[in-house]
């Protein structure tokens, strides 16, 4: 119940009306969530056909997450700060809405997933960098994240099917 | 240049359309008239909303209630003519409008009769017969 309320305070001040209201601001930051997003996920996904063996099986995996890692994390942060403007905008709306609390459940597990690969894969890349069999583990957490993020995506999209 | 005019008419018949989520939801084959008090004009993105209360003496009994009418964002109804001051709380409005599939009280806003009896479109679409800008 309270979190309702806080939604609805927050979609009131002047600054979430303000953006809502704006012909500029709005389509702005709508889009460019949505151009970071292919940014970021695009590669994200670069990365995780690598450690599946599915795509640039000739590269080592460290070279292509340093090559990645750059414009993926960049990439991330204005998909993240836009999403939290455009979730202030509608915060009462999308907080009851269905395919956004999924969206950030998945979200959530998605980050957890990368955490894990990050603290338990890529501390000893250097042992499976080129071999052919990339840990079991480490693909799993690869193949997990593709499927997240393509329902993060369906979701977000969703979303907007709600009046 | 026969593949140039075909990607162009894609194109166009896209624009109209580009907005921030389809129109699956509706059944835009149906046009009902509603006719009532505004409870709500909300000038907003990603979709503007007027919020009509149509009283149960109404001429079409299926749509006594109140109702949310849901229309185009800001840019794309400024451009039709719209603005944040066409319509206040209070006022009488005529909206034709088509509703949802699933029979909650929502609906795609197609145009707003004027006391002047001038329309206000939601965007580029147009009956038939009446010209629109883009064919």
């Amino acid at each position: 119940m309270y979190v309702v309320e806080l939604c609805h305070w927050l979609q009131n001040t002047p600054f979430a009306t303000g953006l809502r209201q704006s012909d500029l601001l709005f389509p702005l930051i709508e889009g460019s969530h949505i151009l970071a997003l292919s940014v970021s996920v695009g590669l994200i996904i670069t990365l995780d056909l690598r450690l599946l063996r599915l795509a640039l099986c000739g590269e080592p995996v460290s070279r292509v997450m340093h090559q990645v890692m750059p414009w993926a994390l960049p990439g991330f942060a204005v998909m993240f700060v836009t999403g939290l403007l455009l979730f202030v905008a509608q915060a009462e709306k999308v907080y009851t809405n269905t395919f956004f609390r999924y969206k950030v459940l998945f979200l959530v597990i998605a980050g957890f997933n990368a955490l894990y690969y990050q603290m338990k894969f890529y501390p000893k890349m250097a042992e499976w960098d080129l071999a052919p069999a990339i840990p079991a583990g480490a693909k799993l957490t690869a193949a997990i994240s593709l499927v997240l993020w393509a329902a993060i995506i369906a979701l977000g999209r969703t979303m907007a099917y709600e009046l | 240049m026969k593949r140039k005019t075909f990607a162009a008419s894609v194109l166009f018949a896209i624009i109209p359309a580009f907005a921030h989520h389809s129109f699956a939801m509706f059944e835009l084959t149906k046009d009902v008239t509603y006719e009532g008090t505004v409870v709500d004009y909300r000038w907003e993105n990603p979709h503007t909303h007027i919020i009509v209360k149509v009283e149960s003496d109404a001429a079409d009994k299926s749509t006594v209630g109140t109702w949310d009418i849901e229309g185009g964002a800001t840019n794309i109804m400024g451009r039709q003519g719209w603005n944040r001051a066409t319509f206040k709380p209070g006022d009488h409005v005529k909206i034709v409008a088509h509703p949802m599939k699933d029979g909650t009280k929502g609906a795609s806003l197609f145009y707003a009769v004027l006391p002047d009896g001038k329309r206000l479109y939601h965007d580029i679409a147009r009956p038939k017969g009446e010209g629109s800008s883009n064919p």
